[in-house]
């Protein structure tokens, strides 16, 4: 409830990342938006389950932002943006899509929707090792493979025996 | 292995299937080391800490976080000859139908083949010279906000430094490394096989590159792009000159 005042007519930006621990799916936002004095509030909504697709990542979103609100159809806490990582269901403009739907965000020239930079930077080393090099495999006899055979074969081995 | 002499080999006259066996590891290990100059064979102290020594367990390489491939290549470039000597030591040990000989066995081979270990070499310098430093002030910078991330100011201009750096990430210091093993695998500057080499590297350049402009154009949206209002001053009279659609300033201004 004090969260819910506190952001309630802010404006209020998400990060979302879905998660599959265990088989177990978690669905990660957090809330953020900008303090008068230059800083940031961060704010862990929760990290319920959410299924894969973008229509379930946003009934997800939509069923954690109505815990902020009094009413479900207030729209006191309108999304001004979100950041995702890129791939796969439940990100950038497929989400925001769904979203807009269930009207959690703002119209499409002033909700601002960008990727992960520190996963982006990740995929390209991906992309560059599997389009060049080709990556890891039970069959396959490449660096990518050298790479997890070193680590296997320290996990076979006692850690006093390894050393 | 800090003691260790390659000339040894000369006069080991073979008497037994022991000292056969020993003397082609021996070979083998010989081969190994001419892979590269920047091995570690120093000694180490078992008692002192083992972070940062071949003592260190290697990363796993989880192909959900990619600076980890970076890191474990980097780790297992330096401990080359340390993991292909234990790798042989644990197939002298086990049996055959132990799990540990067969991933020695299988690795021990993976080793022994230069096109591995150039492609090694390859990712390790593409992760210290580029993605290492990238992520670390993507994962440090607290300019303006007070707080790690949101950096929204500064990814234009990161993403220009990161362009840059690809395009001349092959021609840096670090990358004398990966020359280096190409040539120390018989594969002299000139040849085809150097070529096919050179070649290769273009390609992980360039998958790279693609990679960045696709993901970060986003950045560079019209939508996005004002952020870069709040960067530092010669940056934010850039954007502004863009928005207001007028000459950019130049550097003498």
């Amino acid at each position: 409830m004090a969260l819910g005042d506190r952001l309630s007519g802010k404006k209020t930006y998400l990060a979302c990342d879905k998660g599959n621990k265990k088989g177990v799916g978690h669905f990660a936002k957090v809330l953020s938006d900008w303090n008068a004095d230059g800083s940031v509030n961060l704010q862990l909504l929760d990290i319920d389950a959410a299924g894969g697709k973008s229509y379930q990542c946003a009934a997800g979103v939509q069923a954690s932002m109505n815990k902020l609100k009094l009413n479900d159809d207030d729209n006191t806490h309108l999304l001004h943006g979100q950041t995702t990582d890129a791939g796969g269901g439940g990100v950038t403009d497929s989400l925001y899509g769904e979203m807009r739907q269930l009207e959690l965000c703002l119209d499409e020239d002033r909700c601002l929707i960008t990727t992960c930079t520190i996963h982006a930077l990740q995929l390209q080393l991906h992309n560059s090792v599997c389009n060049a090099l080709g990556d890891g495999g039970l069959d396959k006899a490449n660096a990518m493979q050298l790479l997890h055979s070193v680590y296997d074969l320290q996990q076979a081995l006692e850690s006093d025996e390894w050393r | 292995m800090a003691n260790y002499d390659p000339t040894s080999i000369d006069v080991m006259v073979p008497t037994n299937a022991s000292e056969t066996n020993q003397l082609e590891f021996y070979q083998g290990y010989n081969k190994i080391l001419k892979f590269h100059s920047q091995f570690k064979t120093n000694a180490i102290d078992p008692e002192a800490v083992f972070k940062g020594t071949v003592l260190q367990k290697v990363q796993a390489a989880i192909l959900t976080r990619w600076w980890t491939v970076g890191a474990a290549a980097s780790f297992t470039f330096e401990c080359y000859l340390v993991i292909y000597h234990a790798s042989q030591s644990i197939v002298n040990v086990y049996a055959a139908t132990n799990k540990a000989y067969k991933i020695a066995s299988s690795l021990f081979a993976l080793m022994s083949d230069p096109e591995n270990f150039i492609d090694l070499c390859l990712i390790r310098c593409f992760h210290k010279g580029y993605i290492s430093p990238h992520l670390d002030w993507l994962q440090s910078s607290t300019d303006l906000t007070n707080t790690q991330a949101f950096q929204s100011h500064n990814v234009a201009v990161r993403h220009y430094l990161m362009e840059y750096d690809l395009l001349n990430l092959l021609s840096t210091t670090l990358f004398k490394s990966y020359f280096e093993a190409i040539e120390n695998a018989g594969f002299p500057r000139g040849t085809t096989d150097y070529g096919r080499y050179l070649k290769k590297a273009c390609v992980f350049m360039e998958s790279s590159l693609v990679s960045l402009h696709n993901h970060f154009k986003r950045w560079l949206s019209p939508l996005i792009l004002p952020a870069a209002l709040m960067s530092e001053s010669p940056t934010a009279r850039v954007v502004a000159s863009l928005m207001m659609n007028v000459a950019a300033p130049t550097l003498q201004a």
